[in-house]
């Protein structure tokens, strides 16, 4: 079975839990019976409890892809900045050299990669549904704290390119204060070109 | 005891709740939009796992009056 396939699964268990449920609900009697209890056991328990799971799983998987971030119109001008022309843009050359999967790129820059990351991101998520729907988007879109280093190093630390890159020899406490975040990788005149999608007068 | 309205009344109640979360669960994967989606996290998820709820709970008492299910 492939992937593709697993929401139509899903969807058919679901439709076959809440047939099992509404038969049980309209022959209480069957309850009295041995084989009452085990579809009883089966619909209210069993298979809820797989579906959910599967659910929850595939609903996860699926919001981890540009498109879903960029289904809201206040993300468009980052997608576009991924797609531009410009290899000075962090963002831009990671996504065009694929650097990070094309398809989770946004998902793989700002999902914190600790045990309750990607919790911590849907929690985000609602909170920016609730910001899209009733407050409405703040004019300038600013990320919730400053971009963690930690990020960038999981991949690129012990890199070939980052380790022989002269300026990041030149200091040998530079290191630490990266790895303690008192010195960003974005700061002017390092790898200060990101998004880009406001202009300076903003 | 399963005859007892009272005792099964959770049950029926955990059921129907359950009916309705995995109702928002096929709406949310079929149309994969982020209004279902976040329904089905918010109120459908809770919803299914009251419903299961329900149902242990009336298991265990209807095991604890009786003795047996």
């Amino acid at each position: 079975m492939t992937f593709a396939a697993g929401p139509y699964v899903i969807v058919g268990l679901m439709a076959l839990n809440i047939v099992l449920l509404a038969v049980l609900l309209a022959q209480r009697e069957w309850f009295m019976q041995r084989l009452g209890k085990v579809l009883l056991l089966l619909g209210a328990l069993a298979l809820p409890a797989l579906v959910l799971s599967a659910a929850v799983h595939i609903n996860m998987e699926n919001s981890k892809e540009v498109s879903f971030c960029l289904s809201c119109h206040e993300m468009e001008a980052y997608g576009e900045s991924l797609e531009e022309d410009d290899d000075e843009r962090i963002p831009t050359i990671h996504y065009q050299n694929n650097w990070v999967h094309k398809e989770k790129a946004c998902y793989e820059c700002h999902t914190d990669y600790t045990l309750y990351g990607p919790i911590k991101a849907k929690i985000q998520g609602l909170l920016h549904m609730n910001v899209h729907y009733f407050k409405g988007a703040p004019k300038k879109i600013e990320i919730y704290q400053p971009y963690n280093n930690r990020e960038c190093l999981r991949c690129h630390e012990g890199a070939k390119k980052f380790e022989e890159t002269e300026y990041h020899q030149q200091d040998p406490k530079m290191r630490v204060r990266l790895k303690t975040n008192k010195q960003s990788c974005m700061d002017k005149g390092c790898h200060d070109v990101i998004h880009e999608v406001y202009s300076d007068d903003e | 005891m399963m005859n007892d309205p009272k005792m099964m009344r959770w049950l029926w109640i955990g059921c129907a709740l359950e009916i309705t979360g995995l109702l928002l669960g096929i709406i949310s994967a079929a149309l994969f939009h982020r209004i279902t989606m976040t329904l089905f996290f918010v109120i459908g998820i809770p919803m299914i796992l009251l419903g299961m709820v329900c149902y242990i709970v009336t298991v265990i008492r209807v095991i604890i009056s009786k003795g047996a299910f």
